[in-house]
């Protein structure tokens, strides 16, 4: 069962002007829970519209988004419950704290939820863990912070509103490699904690093959694939014709099997390489 | 030739009451006329500290740096040391100081003094080497971000430097973004002979040099070809930072013992070795 | 959205009005949206309709985009007219009808005043659509050099000008960014009274300044790092010089304004 889906979702910018410009175009898709699910495409791929019309802050000029099968838009005026269900953390969520406190901040939107003081207090805790955050850090100012855990506060103060959907928009850009593996491990462990849904979206393919379970490719408005990450990276050729780059691994395994070796299956993160090749090269080292 | 040099060079930020901060400690490193150095290192490595101070924005607490002939110390270069280490910074927003990019690119020649006819001259010639010569009445705040990051180089550009120093240029570009900066890069770097350092935390970026130079704590801990320094895995994981996929794929590979180099670095690199070792066993 | 605000836009060219020398530009313009106050009967105001259409027409600019610059003043022009026509009186009558009383003189009035505003918005318009912000700013410092002599540091206040000018488009985009994040968290930035509404501001306006400053910061280390020092010993790539066809526009300006008196002396008031 589809905990978030859309039916025939459009988006047209500008209706009516010289700008006039189709974002999405009958987008139909279903996320069901549970699922982390890696959203990519180059930029204007129509993929940053999209997540923003899961959580209602742009509204369809066609189609609907269902949530839990019921459209977000049946009742115009109860649309901040729906962000409440579907959280989401835009690029580079840091610029958006203001409080004294990380506290403050993190129980920002758990306040506007109208919770209680005790419900509130066991939200920002248990968010502050999620993202490996000192419980000391809580009472410190943000903006004294580093830039990684300035991050990790925001993040926190959404993941502490519990939504069935969480949405991230590029959570990694500009971190680095340490910042970064930190981040997507502490997703995907509070998807397989709480059971929600996670849609990541992102740039960096590397990224998604690594955390993510299926895979949403975006083209020019439309759905060009969605599956599971190995079958989304096992059609390279296709993604390169998308203008999207495969990891690296992935072309080093279809450079083999252009030398006519017979390679198996694909292989898209240097675990699951290593795991592949292992076998038929120790075979030589034995002999 | 030596353009930059650094001796001994050490840095700390003055912390009023308390202790000073120290950020760089000891840091030697000359670059030559034309080469292509990376120098990575994670977040508070110091790189950006480092690069600041080849073009004065910083000045040595200890030791000295050189541009040229001049000690960035030295007043009364500043401008000279300036004008010939260009710097592009990290957000391409926050460096366009015109809404019209032929007027943005000609800000630092302005500044300069130079004949306008020759500014006219130096804007065209420039956005033409970054290719945004199309561009050039266009508004700056309508480009994308990797163009936004080209006309910031050609801004650069336009001061005629014999050095150019990028503190994280693609750090918030999008992956088509990074790859029109970078190959404006490294084409000027081939074709012009400019001489390049690149901070960068990105290593597939650091592996497009000639150089890299790995910082941690405030000192180079690691200086060579890409190949020599990527063979280094583990060492690299120990300072935060993350290896070539490929390059990743050999080593783990040959720790479970298969008899693969140590320096692969590229997809072409590892297909050709796994190809080699695979051809061999059957 | 934000972002569609276009007041002040720029529409790069090559027209005659684009190349014109961007002083004589501003004189002009400013001179003329004087001027549209002197005549007071209908040729004179002819005649300054028909040197406007001269301006637009040189300045190869599609008049649907002059028309354009119109729309948001719209009301105010259809607000003076109608109080002109209800309350101005004189001439023969027209409408006679329980408390409404419409005269020739009222509409002749209504119809003058609504031409005067519609002249003095296309006019300024002329001036930003064919004149980009940094050359305004830069007429705009050298027109007000003899400041310098009072020891007013012109060159910053113009320099001031070109980065405000820069920054606001970026400012609103990231305005409507944190907009859309702190509403994802639950902000209710659109319902309650005028202090709850203020109140809901503040997670909106914090972030904005805090961005605003570390943008102010990372653009003075970007200008240093490009050999920024003041306006002592700076240099111009687009020199400004007066051409023939220059004077021969300012001249037109100074015939505009003979003109117009002569008119106003010669020809009885048609303005009541």
């Amino acid at each position: 069962m589809n905990v978030l889906e859309t039916r025939d979702l459009c988006m047209t910018y500008g209706i009516k002007t010289p700008f006039e410009k189709t974002a999405l175009d009958h987008v139909s898709v279903g996320f069901e829970k549970g699922d982390l699910v890696g959203i990519i495409g180059h930029t204007g791929s129509g993929k940053s519209t999209l997540v923003q019309q899961l959580n209602g802050l742009l509204r369809p000029t066609a189609g609907q988004v269902l949530l839990d099968g019921t459209d977000i838009w049946a009742e115009p005026k109860a649309i901040r419950q729906v962000r409440f269900r579907v959280g989401m953390v835009f690029q580079y969520p840091e610029h958006q704290l203001f409080e004294e406190t990380c506290y403050k901040d993190i129980a920002f939107g758990p306040k506007n939820m109208g919770l209680s003081d005790e419900e509130i207090d066991a939200r920002v805790r248990q968010a502050a863990a999620y993202v490996g955050l000192q419980p000391t850090l809580l009472d410190k100012s943000p903006f004294d912070l580093s830039g990684g855990e300035k991050r990790r506060v925001a993040i926190a103060g959404v993941m502490a509103m519990q939504p069935e959907v969480l949405i991230l928009d590029e959570p990694t850009a500009g971190l680095d490699p340490k910042g970064r593996d930190t981040i997507l491990d502490q997703i995907r462990a509070y998807r397989d904690e709480n059971h929600s849904t996670v849609l990541l979206v992102s740039h960096s393919m590397e990224d998604v093959a690594r955390t993510a379970d299926k895979v949403l490719v975006m083209d020019h408005g439309r759905v060009a694939m969605y599956d599971t990450t190995e079958t989304v990276f096992s059609h390279a050729d296709t993604l390169g014709e998308l203008g999207l780059a495969v990891p690296a691994v992935t072309r080093v395994f279809m450079g083999l099997r252009a030398r006519g070796i017979p390679v198996g299956e694909n292989a898209y993160t240097v675990e699951q390489a290593a795991e592949a090749l292992l076998p038929h090269l120790r075979k030589g080292g034995d002999r | 030739m030596e353009l930059l040099k650094a001796e001994h060079l050490s840095f700390q930020y003055e912390n009023p009451d308390e202790l000073p901060i120290p950020v760089l400690g000891d840091v030697s490193l000359t670059v030559a006329q034309g080469d292509f150095v990376a120098v990575l290192g994670h977040n508070g490595s110091g790189k950006s500290t480092l690069a600041k101070h080849f073009n004065a924005m910083l000045l040595p607490t200890g030791g000295s740096v050189w541009v040229g002939e001049w000690n960035t110390a030295d007043e009364e270069h500043v401008y000279d040391v300036r004008r010939t280490v260009g710097m592009v910074l990290q957000n391409p927003d926050n460096q366009l100081v015109s809404t019209i990019v032929e007027e943005d690119v000609a800000f630092g020649p302005e500044n300069l003094g130079v004949e306008p006819s020759e500014i006219a001259c130096r804007v065209n010639e420039a956005l033409k080497l970054v290719d945004m010569l199309p561009y050039r009445d266009h508004a700056a705040h309508k480009l994308s971000g990797g163009q936004k990051q080209r006309v910031a180089i050609a801004g650069v550009l336009a001061m005629h430097p014999d050095c150019l120093v990028l503190d994280e240029p693609t750090a918030m570009l999008d992956p088509k973004g990074r790859r029109e900066v970078m190959d404006t890069i490294r084409r000027l770097n081939r074709e012009r002979g400019m001489t390049v350092v690149l901070i960068t935390h990105y290593m597939e970026e650091a592996a497009e040099a000639d150089r890299v130079v790995v910082m941690d704590d405030g000192a180079i801990i690691m200086d060579g070809t890409p190949r020599e320094v990527f063979a280094q895995v583990e060492r690299l994981r120990s300072v935060q930072l993350d290896v070539p996929q490929p390059t990743e794929l050999c080593h783990q590979l040959r720790l479970a013992g298969v008899p693969l180099p140590a320096d692969v670095l590229t997809v072409e690199d590892a297909v050709e070795a796994l190809a080699a070792v695979w051809e061999g066993t059957v | 959205m934000l972002t569609d605000i276009t007041i002040g836009q720029f529409f790069p060219g090559s027209s005659p009005l684009h190349r014109m020398d961007p002083r004589v530009k501003l004189v002009v313009i400013f001179a003329y949206i004087v001027l549209i106050f002197i005549p007071h009967n209908w040729w004179g105001l002819l005649l300054c309709v028909a040197y406007l259409l001269a301006g637009v027409l040189l300045s190869g600019l599609p008049f649907r985009l002059i028309f354009r610059s119109i729309k948001p003043i719209l009301p105010l022009i259809v607000i003076t007219t109608l109080l002109n026509v209800f309350y101005i009186s004189g001439g023969q009558t027209l409408v006679q009808w329980q408390f409404i009383h419409i005269t020739t003189g009222g509409v002749g009035n209504a119809v003058f005043i609504a031409v005067r505003i519609v002249a003095l918005i296309i006019g300024s318009s002329l001036l930003t659509y064919t004149t980009s912000p940094t050359t305004l700013t830069d007429a705009l410092e050298r027109l007000m050099s003899p400041l310098n002599l009072l020891h007013v540091n012109v060159h910053e206040i113009s320099m001031m000008m070109t980065i405000a000018l820069r920054f606001i488009p970026t400012l609103i985009e990231e305005t409507d960014k944190i907009m859309s994040a702190q509403k994802t968290r639950g902000a209710d930035l659109e319902s309650g009274g005028l202090v709850q509404r203020v109140k809901a501001l503040v997670p909106v306006l914090i972030p904005l300044f805090v961005s605003a400053f570390r943008r102010a910061c990372d653009l003075a280390t970007a200008m240093e790092c490009r050999c920024y020092r003041g306006g002592e010993g700076r240099t111009r790539m687009k020199q400004l010089h007066m051409r023939r066809s220059d004077f021969v526009f300012l001249g037109s300006a100074v015939v505009l304004c003979a003109a117009l008196i002569t008119l106003n002396i010669l020809l009885p008031s048609s303005l009541i």
